[in-house]
Parts: structure tokens; sequence; C-alpha cells
């Protein structure tokens, strides 16, 4: 009976976050009845898709004990230049216009990667530095939006509609789920993040695997192009500018360590979700920017406090009684 | 005939050949000759800076030496990485970096040869087939930690197990114990010596190193001494009991000093 109620209560806290989502959004419906609507909990989901990606992004290297700042950067800058090579290319076939953001976001990604994974540089410099690099190259190639009329429809459909938005959101969270716990790649990665000194020890290549992380990292910022591309029916001048800071959030509400080595990229993505639920209730209540700008604020840090209790308690059950 | 019969039996398992190793202006190692017999226990002691940790971490191929030979099985190898030298057989546990704090034991011990299951084109690790082996194993060292436990849940013993019992698993032919006993209880110590005995059984070899004679003493076959990069004593324990050892190395350690 003792083991079945511990094992209710470990259940309760490794899910903490999406426990959290049903306990805000029944607040919520307390307080305004009218939000209780499957509409409104659709387009909660939908529109926090494209942040999602970064924020999976942002886990990742964190889980491998990294940072990467220029994740919002990148987003801007792929669906820019990706969006470019569309208006100028029409004739390009669905198929490849879909790889295109996706490449790209690989490309810079690997540039990260090659600077911190190979040659072993900060991670926090190295994407202070591209954050600025890739912001700047951004408005140096183009300095408004690109409408949606001129890009591809197949292009647009995936962030364009919710439903497909949705599925094929879950569909990579579930593989990216899959890679981080059941492949050895996903293991180095988490082996990396809590002592990469040890990893190096036990012959796991640090370095490529550092490398192969900004890499993944810069796929999915790819993916977040692509999916706010379609979410906004063009490329906004402003396009994933105030991203940067949500992909933390999401991530640490989520409960992934900033000192590498824990956290569960699901998790991660409940935690866009608690973003997106308190974003959504404040909103209906028509609370200013600047007052949710606040309440988010104090939102981390009660999850920073969250999330240490969580390890006490996680950890007063894990540990064996002698 | 006879003499090159005993000759080819006792090709050493592990021989170094006048290995020196710089960092920057200290002459870290001076040419050190080592060696380590089949199923042999040999205690590697030394004071703090007196070259163990250098000497084993180039067998372990962490760092590159910087001149001399390395003969493994009578056979000249070059270990470039600890990849390499799992390969060739020797495991090394290094203290305080043996494990990773957060994974369990069954993932610690399979950490870099994960059992893996095909689907389709990919492999997946199969955690299942993991708790399973590490169950016997760590009843093989009579351990009380579940295959699942985190291993920062363990005693400083508990966890040298948990190293050694990943040398077990893989047949290891050199398992290096880099201060195992550094930080631990009594009661740890002998757990440690327990394990150890137990490899020997296994026929696997063993480096021992530690500051404290008294904890390799019991199990070692032979004591070496290194003292700042210079092997200074190579004995086989029978020739001396523990307290003319100890009074040995006081002197050899004074004479240094002098």
């Amino acid at each position: 009976m003792e083991i079945k109620g511990q094992n209710a209560k470990l259940f309760l806290v490794e899910k903490l976050p999406w426990f959290l989502i049903v306990f805000f959004y029944l607040g919520f419906v307390i307080l305004r009845p009218s939000l209780l609507n499957f509409n409104m909990i659709l387009f909660m989901i939908y529109s926090v898709i494209p942040l999602g990606f970064l924020v999976l992004a942002q886990s990742i290297c964190l889980i491998s004990g990294n940072i990467d700042l220029s994740v919002a950067a990148i987003t801007g800058f792929v669906g820019t230049v990706s969006g470019l090579l569309l208006v100028a290319n029409p004739f390009i076939p669905d198929s490849v216009s879909i790889l295109l953001p996706i490449l790209i976001g690989a490309i810079c990604g690997t540039f990260n990667g090659f600077l911190i994974g190979l040659l072993e540089f900060n991670p926090f410099i190295v994407t202070l530095g591209t954050m600025m690099f890739f912001h700047g190259f951004r408005f140096f190639i183009y300095r408004s939006t690109i409408l949606g009329k001129d890009l591809p429809q197949f292009y647009l459909i995936w962030g364009g509609k919710p439903e497909l938005s949705i599925f094929s959101f879950v569909i990579i969270l579930g593989v990216f789920w899959i890679i981080l716990n059941y492949t050895r790649f996903g293991t180095y990665v988490y082996a990396v993040g809590c002592s990469s000194q040890t990893a190096q020890m036990m012959g796991i290549n640090v370095k490529v695997i550092k490398f192969f992380v900004y890499i993944i990292s810069g796929v999915l910022t790819g993916l977040s192009a692509l999916y706010y591309t379609g979410f906004n029916n063009s490329v906004p001048v402003t396009m994933a500018q105030e991203s940067l800071f949500p992909s933390f959030a999401g991530a640490v509400l989520g409960g992934v360590s900033l000192a590498g080595g824990r956290g569960s990229v699901t998790n991660a993505f409940a935690g866009t979700l608690l973003l997106a639920v308190v974003e959504g209730g404040l909103t209906a209540f028509q609370i200013s920017p600047i007052e949710r700008e606040i309440a988010y604020g104090l939102l981390v840090i009660a999850a920073i406090w969250l999330n240490k209790m969580r390890d006490q308690i996680r950890d007063s059950i894990l540990k064996p009684k002698i | 005939m006879f003499l090159s019969f005993k000759m080819l039996s006792e090709t050493p398992l592990l021989e170094t050949r006048n290995v020196h190793k710089f960092f920057g202006k200290v002459h870290a190692l001076k040419g050190v000759n080592f060696k380590v017999n089949k199923g042999e226990i040999v205690g590697l002691i030394g004071d703090n800076g007196a070259g163990k940790s250098t000497l084993i971490k180039i067998i372990a191929g962490v760092i590159p030496k910087d001149a001399g030979e390395i003969f493994w099985e009578g056979k000249r190898v070059e270990i470039n990485s600890v990849k390499e030298a799992r390969k060739l057989g020797i495991e090394t546990v290094f203290q305080e970096q043996a494990l990773i704090d957060f994974f369990s034991a069954s993932r610690n011990i399979f950490l870099g040869r994960e059992i893996l299951t095909k689907f389709g084109p990919f492999s997946f690790i199969n955690y299942k087939k993991m708790n399973m082996e590490t169950a016997v194993l760590l009843k093989e060292l009579r351990l009380r930690a579940s295959p699942e436990q985190e291993v920062r849940f363990l005693s400083g013993g508990e966890k040298q197990g948990v190293a050694v019992a990943r040398a077990l698993k893989f047949k290891s032919k050199l398992v290096i114990l880099d201060e195992p006993t550094r930080a631990l209880s009594v009661a740890g110590v002998a757990q440690v010596m327990d394990f150890v005995r137990r490899l020997k059984q296994e026929g696997i070899a063993c480096i021992f190193i530690t500051h404290t004679l008294s904890h390799v003493y019991p199990i070692a076959d032979r004591i070496v001494m290194l003292s700042r990069g210079v092997k200074v004593l190579d004995v086989n324990k029978e020739e001396y009991t523990m307290n003319e050892l100890e009074d040995l190395i006081i002197e050899l350690s004074k004479k240094v000093e002098g």
C-alpha cells in the first residue's frame, strides 16, 4: 500500500508540468466558464507549436550541458532566406520547399556545432555571437515582410492548419523522445550533460555528441521557421524575435536542468503549453502585455523553486531505505 | 627448451618500457618500466605527484606518452583512446569520475556498450535485458543495490562495485583502479578488496592504486612504488611482511626528499 502511494507521488512529481497545465486551466475556467471550450484549447496548443520547436531545440542543448542563445535569431534568418528563395524560384517542388528551411537550419546549427563541439569554444559566447550575426544578417539580406501569397501553399499548411500543425509536431516530439531515451546517441547526450569528463573517460566522443546536438538544434530551428511562417501566413520582420527567453522558460517550466543531464523533452513541451495556457488566460482577462510579462517572470522564478522541491521529493522517494 | 617455454608462459599481460611524460617543464615520468602479469594484482603506491595517475592514464589511453613503448600480451601497441584500451581489454575505474551520477547502475555498467535491439533499420536500447544482466552481476558482487537505482544514492564502496561489475561483464583482462579506497569507510575498503579478489578469481589482472599500503597489501601479488616519476620499488609481496615493506617505503621516501 505504501509502495503504491509512493509510486503515485513519484508519477505526480515527474509529470508535474502536465498537472500544472490542468490546474491553471481549471483555475481560469472557474473564474471565467466561457474559457471551457474545445476550440479555445485547440488554439492554445496550435499557437504555441512554433515556439514548441524552439523549446525542443533549447532543451536538447540544455540536456547536453550546453546552451543555445541563437535559436530565435536563426529562426528569423532561416524563415527569411528560405522565403526569399521560394519567392525567387516559384517552381521548386513541394517536397523540396519544406526541406529548405530544415536544411538551412541544419547549416546554421552545424556552424554552432563546429565551433562548440569540435573546436570546444564556450557555448554561451559562440551562440551569443551567432545570435547577433544571424539577427543582423537577416536584416542585411531583406528588411521587410515576405507575404504568404508569394509562397507555395504546401509550404504554408504545416504551420497554417491547426490539426496538421499539432499532429506533425506531436510525431516529431515523439521521435525525439525515442531518440533521447532509447538510442545510444540519446544516452550519450544525457551522459555528456551530466559529466562530460566521465563520458569522455567512458570512451564517448564528447566533441562529436556536442556537434550533433547543435545540428539537431539547427534542424528544429528550421522547422520552427517553417511553422512560424505558416502560422503567420507570412515571414514578418519580427519573426520569432521574442522567442529566445520563452524557449528557456518552457524548458525550465518543464523541469529541464540548466546544469545539464536532466530533463525530458515531453515535459519541456508541457512547460511550453503551460506558458500558452497562462498567456491565453491572462489575455482573456484583458491583462496588459506589460503585466503579463511580470506574470511570466514570476512564473519562471516559481518554476525554479518548484523544480527544486520536486527534486527533493523525488530523491526522498528514490533513495533506498536502509 | 625449458627456459624458452618458461619465457613464453611469462609474457607479461602489459609492459611499459622506458615511458616518459612531460607536462610543460615538469618531467612527470622518467623512463618507467612497469609490467603486469596475467591475473596478477599489482599494488601501485606512491605520494601525490609520484606519477601513478600519469602512468595509468597513459595505459588507459586518456593521455599520450611522450616517449617509450607499451607492449600488450607481447605485442607493441599504441593506445590512443579509452576506446582502444577497452578493445584490448583494459578497463579503468577513475576515482570520482567512474560513474554518471544520475544514471542507473545498469546504464552505467553498459555505458558505451549498450545492449541494442534491432527494429528495422534502427537500434534501440534494451533496458530490460540490461537490467536483468546487471541484477546477476550485482548479486555476484554481493551488492544490494537494484539495477535501476541511480548510482548517486550508493555508498563509495558500492560505486566502486558498480564500476568493477563493468569489468566483470565485459571480460576485461586488466582492471585499473585509481585510488578506489580514497575517502571510503573501513567497511567500504573491505568491500573493495572483496571485489578485487573476485576479479582475481576470474583471472583478471588488476592495478590497484593507493596511498595506503594496508589497503592493498592483503590482496596484492606485487607492490610497485613510484616516486617523482621514477620506479623505486618493485617486489613480490611474499618476500616482505607488511611492516618490513612499510619501513622500506618510508626509507625510500626519505631518500628522495634528501
